[in-house]
């Protein structure tokens, strides 16, 4: 199945150096974003898949992180290569972000018309009444009701779902053709997180941008993405189109995490959910072997000696796991 | 309502009310107050778990802290195995805290950093002189084994805990006073899915084997319905619908109820949502929509739910909701 590619990232290695040990936080990652596709990266916490994000964006702090391998391929150039100069005019322009908090994601000094005007000053060439006019424009596209007076407002006088809609209108201000919404609505509540999921995919569909989708919630991928990829302590353990993935999950902890959240009427059936015994291991004291091998309920022998690789049960459907070997 | 073995009411509240003045001026006087309850009145049988449900700044939290005299309620009534606690001072309410234990949600920030997990579950059963010397050393070893964690724990620190065993050493401390009655709020929220299954697990076993009563408060309805013989709604300080879990999540009368529910993301791809697409923002508790307060948001809003406020009425046996087009 070849596509067109939009991001291709191969044998991605962020790795952390505290002291004198190595926490390999995003360890051999790849995958492809189509463009005006949307992948989900779905995993729990810490399982790396916002330091896949911050690798892109290359906002890694270094010290004490560093990617030490692999390559990021946008638009026929290695982001792993590029010069900070280069970085600063695809950030925000080419590729933008949506961060989880809404509160901390802007600036509390500024208006909020000012810190979306800013993106579009430093990326367009644009006189002042112009990008005043485009911010308009912006909010209206997000749902800002009343965006002329709403634009000289601060951060703190707006709702979260409103905040929200403003950092969405920053991050599509310069028509990016990849977006990266970093958990955008898990701090929002139910009924503004369908409004802000809603907009995500109309603006989608309007402005033809991809969107790598980072999120816990198996429900909110359900809706958004058209294939997902699970992370587990630094790997894709799972990857394949969002039907495939949820009629057939492959991977152990994949079926582990589908049957751990409680859906619509399964209390009928069980009275107990059936869960993954223990916890995510430290990135600094990994099992050898499979790093879900030790909370694994298909555990092998082999399972502990060799790391496992990439196998494919079918129709695009890759899993990291021994069974499939 | 039926179902519950024996229907004996364990917690009542009637009208309970909860406001938070607004001081300003020169002389700080009130100028405002945050309706955080307002006229609730629900009964929490022994043996179920009541859910209660709701989002963010809706007074859920705040109905369960006051119902266990966390917080002092503006007016109303509490009763607690049918005496009535509302107006108990600090030292009337002290041997009634044993019975009412309440879980935090987040792990991290309810357990002081400083005690050992020893401590920390030894305390209350120090305070209310239950136990002593070794007995009680035995007595918090047992309860860390019922909670999954085991007497090499007793030592430690909160900080050298994962946040799903800490949760389990809040859920040791709620359990340490052997309490009837134990208010979840949102105690499994800030936990990761695999985790948040294990402590569900856990409330529920524990449920089994002591016969708890529990006020569960979550924002995920999700977890509220798996866990929940009944479920309450709450919007903007009310009870906006009552009834059995299975009838709420089958029949949901409210248009609130409606749209939350069909808002909250199924994890399966071919789900066609029928979505109702509430505008706009929750009001603020400090000046709340006159009339219904879901009226700014309602889909279905008539004239007269701007004007008056909505009863909380049975519509079908057993099944209340606050609205008129019922």
């Amino acid at each position: 199945m070849m596509t067109e590619t939009l991001l291709e990232i191969k044998n991605l290695k962020t790795h952390f150096f505290v002291r004198d040990r190595i926490a390999k936080a995003v360890d051999n990652v790849s995958f492809t974003v189509a463009p005006g596709a949307t992948l989900g990266l779905v995993g729990e916490s810490g399982c790396g898949k916002s330091v896949t994000a911050h690798s892109i964006m290359r906002l890694i702090p270094e010290p004490p992180g560093k990617i030490v391998g692999g390559s990021i391929m946008f638009d026929d150039q290695d982001l792993v290569k590029a010069s900070e100069r280069r970085m600063r005019s695809i950030r925000g322009n080419r590729i933008s972000m949506i961060f989880q908090e809404p509160m901390t994601a802007l600036n509390p000094v500024f208006t909020v018309g000012d810190q979306v005007g800013e993106v579009i000053h430093l990326h367009k060439r644009l006189s002042k009444h112009e990008v005043r006019k485009r911010v308009i424009e912006m909010f209206q596209r997000v749902g800002i009701p009343a965006p002329e007076t709403r634009l000289d407002e601060y951060p703190h006088q707006m709702s979260g779902g409103m905040r929200q809609r403003v950092i969405i209108a920053m991050a599509l201000a310069c028509t990016p053709r990849l977006m990266i919404a970093d958990e955008p609505t898990t701090a929002l509540d139910v009924t503004i997180q369908a409004q802000i999921l809603d907009l995500m995919n109309g603006l989608k569909s309007e402005t033809g941008a991809a969107i790598l989708f980072i999120t816990h919630d198996l429900g909110v991928i359900a809706k958004m993405a058209q294939h997902v990829a699970v992370m587990y302590a630094g790997r894709i353990v799972e990857y394949a189109d969002v039907r495939s993935l949820f009629s057939s999950p492959a991977h152990p902890y994949t079926v582990g995490l589908m049957q751990s959240i409680p859906v619509y009427g399964i209390k009928k059936t069980r009275s107990r959910l059936i869960t993954i015994e223990g916890t995510v291991p430290s990135l600094f004291n990994l099992p050898r072997g499979c790093a879900f091998s030790n909370r694994c309920p298909d555990v092998m022998s082999d399972c502990t000696a060799t790391e496992p690789g990439i196998y494919s049960t079918g129709n695009n459907h890759m899993v990291r796991c021994l069974k499939y070997a | 309502m039926p179902d519950k073995k024996e229907n004996i009411p364990l917690i009542e509240i009637q009208n309970l009310v909860k406001y938070y003045p607004i001081l300003g001026g020169v002389f700080l006087k009130e100028v405002a107050a945050v309706k955080a309850v307002d006229d609730v009145s629900l009964t929490i049988f022994k043996g179920e778990t009541l859910g209660l449900v709701g989002e963010s700044g809706c007074g859920k939290s705040t109905l369960g802290k006051s119902l266990l005299k966390l917080e002092e309620p503006t007016s109303g009534k509490i009763l607690f195995k049918g005496e009535e606690i509302q107006d108990y001072t600090t030292d009337e309410m002290r041997p009634l805290r044993k019975k009412m234990q309440i879980i935090f949600q987040d792990p991290f920030s309810s357990l002081n950093p400083r005690k050992t997990v020893g401590s920390i579950i030894g305390e209350p059963m120090k305070i209310h002189g239950m136990y002593t010397g070794k007995e009680r050393k035995n007595r918090v070893r047992e309860i860390l084994e019922t909670v999954g964690l085991g007497k090499e724990h007793m030592r430690r620190y909160p900080h050298q805990f994962s946040g799903g065993q800490r949760q389990r050493i809040g859920v040791a401390r709620a359990l340490a006073l052997e309490p009837e009655f134990i208010v979840c709020d949102e105690a499994v929220s800030a936990l990761d899915v695999s985790i948040q299954a294990q402590v569900i697990n856990l409330l529920k076993d524990l449920q089994e084997t002591f016969g708890f009563t529990y006020l569960f408060i979550s924002h995920d309805l999700h977890v509220v319905e798996f866990m929940s013989d009944r479920v309450a709604v709450m919007y903007l300080g009310k009870i906006v619908e009552y009834t059995h879990a299975d009838t709420l999540y089958a029949t949901p009368l409210h248009p609130y109820t409606q749209a939350l529910l069909s808002a909250s993301p199924v994890p399966d791809p071919d789900h066609v949502s029928r979505a109702i697409i509430l505008q706009g923002d929750v009001p603020s508790p400090i000046d709340p929509p006159q009339g219904c307060r879901f009226h700014t948001r309602c889909p279905l809003c008539q004239d007269m739910c701007t004007q008056k406020s909505p009863e909380l009425r049975e519509i079908h046996p057993n099944h209340f909701a606050a609205c008129f087009l019922l």
